[in-house]
């Protein structure tokens, strides 16, 4: 059954490649390439043009099948779940980090005397709502929420290039290229990695599924080229110094928009594109595992999984020194095992179609 | 549905801010806050807008006044600042904070802490100005009553908001600039100033707004410097004209020159455009200011329609003004042995790799020895509405 078109389908890739950028993404970035982090996206945006085609060559395989039915057809019943449920589990772990930063953002900003849990649960009802409804209203929804999010960032980009510093990105490689090469590891394990939540849907299902591959590639080159302008502007307005004190030093950059002298103390608008983002990472993710446990979007499993990852982000993370310290040292290795088991997926298609021609 | 409607009133009722949501009427909005420090405790004095009085037709002349300060005591800034409850039934607001007065006494001692506190907590807004007070107490800074604004913090705000456009000798930088340079361990701190000038006691009283001269004022004064967080000396009004110059923060400032024995042609510098660049692998910095002005005033009889005339107050003019940059340079240098231009930052930011090699003695050793090369061009563009001197009839 047609159900969504490719243009919706580019806007969930988009929000979910961005919603890493603020937070925690921001953080292993600067802490890893410092000055040089706007060189390390750039790196990244070219290195991130092979996952993509890696995810693209896998989206293009049996196209009425989504990734876990594609895996269990290339690797048996028994093999197949094993490895969706390896990617469930770290997509899950992923929701529950991207989760904890939702809420602690909102806490240490907002809400500082709301329970994070009633934060928490304010997110847990929006993303089960559209979860239930089915992909093709969280596709629309993201389509929407993105439009928004491109207008709020467009107004918060010039706002901040009043007080851009170019001596503020200065000096350029001063400890050489392998800063921003670390950085740039870290964009493509926590942003671009998590793309492989599309795979769920099956190229089949697509209105205009001609045109997918087209619109994905400039979804692709569309992100990071927002995630290139918001780190560059953020360093650029607050130095590197204060970028690295800073609990979340892209909500701070925002206030210091000031567009005519007139349009100022807009950061609590402008930053509601993250919120938007993060609500559909997690919401693709939540259609991700409970697709890869039963098929036809279960309601009970949606509502299971949404409440752990909101129990587990209370749980797990403690504060966020702990939180920090995961994301830094941990988070990228489930990143790497998910980039071997996309390798290893790749690897047997091309095996799977090298076999089928001989054969024929 | 049942279940749908009862979900959805649970929803608004918990999540529509209505947790720990807090009346206006609630809050005590501060404006400034000053910082003391008295037997080893922060002294916080806290101005707060007297919501009463603000806003209402009546002018605060013989009236209650529009702001109230609060005095509390507490060995961190953050305990003082919660001991306010003691005082006052509501809780302070520090959102709208537009001023921070640090008292002299604390500035020497250093003021990294109050880096942190404002810096950490999410609710202080990091635009606000921060100033120090010259030979004074924050305290007394923040009590004296203002003719002009109602909120005397606010005046002080404005003052150096107008400074820094028309004269230049205050610094218009906020609290997170200031932080950022702290941060910067290339580049050291220079702040404004105020300075209480008169009776504080008759300042407070309302009662002193209806002189035509006021009792007690709060005047901006010149520059202070700090070497990393402690406050080292101060620079004079035309000092700090030039520190602001050098640091490109000056718009638009006088220079007086010298055409006769005490008496002075005022010349109007505008839009002055300056760059600071390093030679390569050497100690050595140049500084180019290029600017344009008119002449404002004048007490010399000129011949103003003479091209060589012009030339001549262009040339005086430049004088002046690298005259003025090479004695902030050598005071800030050689007397304070501070580095508030940053020389180190922008060695660093050209050429990390030479900025390896002299930074270990930066301080000790090659800051004095920086080799400090200052050109200015200055083109002079016109006279005002007059072309000639008016002639001084006893001469």
């Amino acid at each position: 059954m047609k159900k969504i078109n490719s243009l919706q389908l580019t806007s969930m890739v988009i929000m979910v490649i961005i919603s890493a950028t603020f937070g925690k993404g921001f953080y292993t970035l600067v802490k890893s390439s410092g000055v040089d982090a706007w060189i390390g996206v750039i790196i990244s945006a070219v290195i991130g043009f092979l996952l993509i085609f890696l995810f693209l060559y896998i989206f293009n395989y049996e196209p009425d099948l989504s990734l876990p039915e594609k895996n269990k057809k290339l690797f048996g019943k028994t093999f197949g779940t094993i490895i969706n449920y390896l990617i469930a589990i770290i997509i899950f772990i992923t929701s529950v980090s991207l989760f904890y930063d939702l809420i602690g953002f909102i806490s240490s900003q907002f809400l500082s005397e709301t329970p994070i849990l009633f934060i928490g649960l304010m997110f847990v009802f929006v993303i089960i709502y559209i979860n239930v409804k089915g992909i093709e209203v969280i596709s629309r929804t993201a389509f929407i929420l993105l439009i928004i999010s491109l207008i709020s960032f467009l107004i918060g980009g010039i706002g901040l290039l009043n007080n851009f510093e170019l001596l503020n990105i200065k000096p350029f490689l001063e400890f050489g290229i392998q800063p921003p090469i670390k950085g740039s590891i870290y964009i493509l394990m926590l942003n671009i990695m998590p793309t492989i939540l599309f795979l769920i849907v099956p190229k089949n299902t697509l209105v205009d599924n001609k045109k997918t591959n087209t619109y994905l590639t400039f979804g692709y080159i569309i992100s990071m080229i927002l995630i290139f302008l918001t780190v560059i502007l953020i360093i650029g307005n607050l130095g590197i110094d204060l970028t690295k004190i800073y609990l979340y030093p892209e909500y701070i950059a925002l206030k210091r928009i000031n567009i005519f002298n007139f349009l100022d103390r807009i950061e609590n608008i402008i930053v509601i594109q993250w919120i938007f983002c993060l609500i559909i990472n997690i919401s693709l993710s939540v259609y991700f595992m409970t697709n890869t446990i039963k098929k036809n979007n279960n309601k009970l499993i949606v509502y299971i999984i949404t409440l752990l990852i909101l129990l587990a982000s209370n749980v797990v993370f403690k504060n966020t020194t702990l939180y920090n310290a995961y994301v830094y040292n941990i988070a990228i290795y489930f990143k790497y095992a998910l980039l071997f088991i996309i390798i290893l997926i790749s690897i047997k298609i091309k095996i799977d179609r090298m076999k089928k021609s001989k054969e024929n | 549905m049942m279940k749908n409607k009862i979900l959805v009133l649970f929803v608004i009722f918990l999540f529509t801010g209505c947790y720990n949501y807090r009346e206006i009427n609630s809050l005590s909005i501060t404006t400034a806050i000053g910082i003391d420090k008295k037997d080893d405790n922060y002294l916080l004095t806290i101005q707060v807008v007297n919501t009463q009085k603000v806003g209402s037709d009546t002018n605060s002349t013989g009236e209650q006044s529009k702001f109230i300060t609060y005095e509390t005591k507490g060995e961190t800034i953050q305990e003082a600042l919660r001991k306010i409850v003691l005082e006052s039934p509501r809780r302070l607001y520090i959102n709208h904070l537009q001023l921070i007065v640090i008292g002299e006494d604390l500035a020497k001692e250093g003021i990294s802490q109050i880096f942190d506190f404002f810096m950490r907590n999410p609710e202080a807004r990091k635009q606000s100005q921060i100033v120090v007070a010259k030979e004074s107490k924050a305290e007394d800074v923040l009590k004296i009553l203002t003719p002009l604004e109602t909120i005397s913090s606010k005046n002080i705000v404005d003052s150096i908001s107008s400074d820094s456009k028309y004269l230049g000798v205050s610094e218009n930088n906020t609290f997170e600039y200031q932080v950022k340079t702290y941060l910067n361990d290339r580049q050291d701190i220079v702040m404004s100033t105020v300075k209480v000038v008169g009776s504080v006691d008759k300042g407070e009283n309302t009662e002193s707004l209806k002189d035509v001269s006021s009792d007690a004022k709060v005047v901006l004064q010149g520059l202070a410097v700090f070497k990393k967080d402690k406050l080292v000396g101060y620079l004079t009004e035309d000092e700090s004209m030039s520190a602001n110059l050098v640091n490109k923060k000056v718009k638009d400032t006088l220079v007086n020159i010298e055409c006769d024995k005490n008496k002075y042609i005022t010349i109007e510098l505008m839009k002055p455009k300056v760059d600071i660049s390093p030679i390569q692998d050497k100690l050595q910095m140049k500084i180019e200011v290029n600017g344009n002005g008119n002449i404002k005033e004048i007490d010399c009889d000129y011949d103003l329609n003479d091209i060589k005339v012009i030339q001549e107050i262009e040339k005086k003019t430049e004088e002046k003004i690298k005259q003025n940059i090479n004695s902030v340079l050598n005071k800030t240098i050689n007397e304070y042995k501070t580095d508030i231009f940053g020389f180190a930052d922008t060695i660093y930011k050209s050429n990390p790799k030479y900025y390896k090699t002299i930074k270990d003695e930066w301080y000790s050793k090659n800051l004095e020895n920086l080799q400090i090369d200052t050109k200015v061009d200055f083109t002079l563009k016109g006279k005002g509405n007059i072309i000639t001197v008016i002639p001084d009839e006893e001469n």
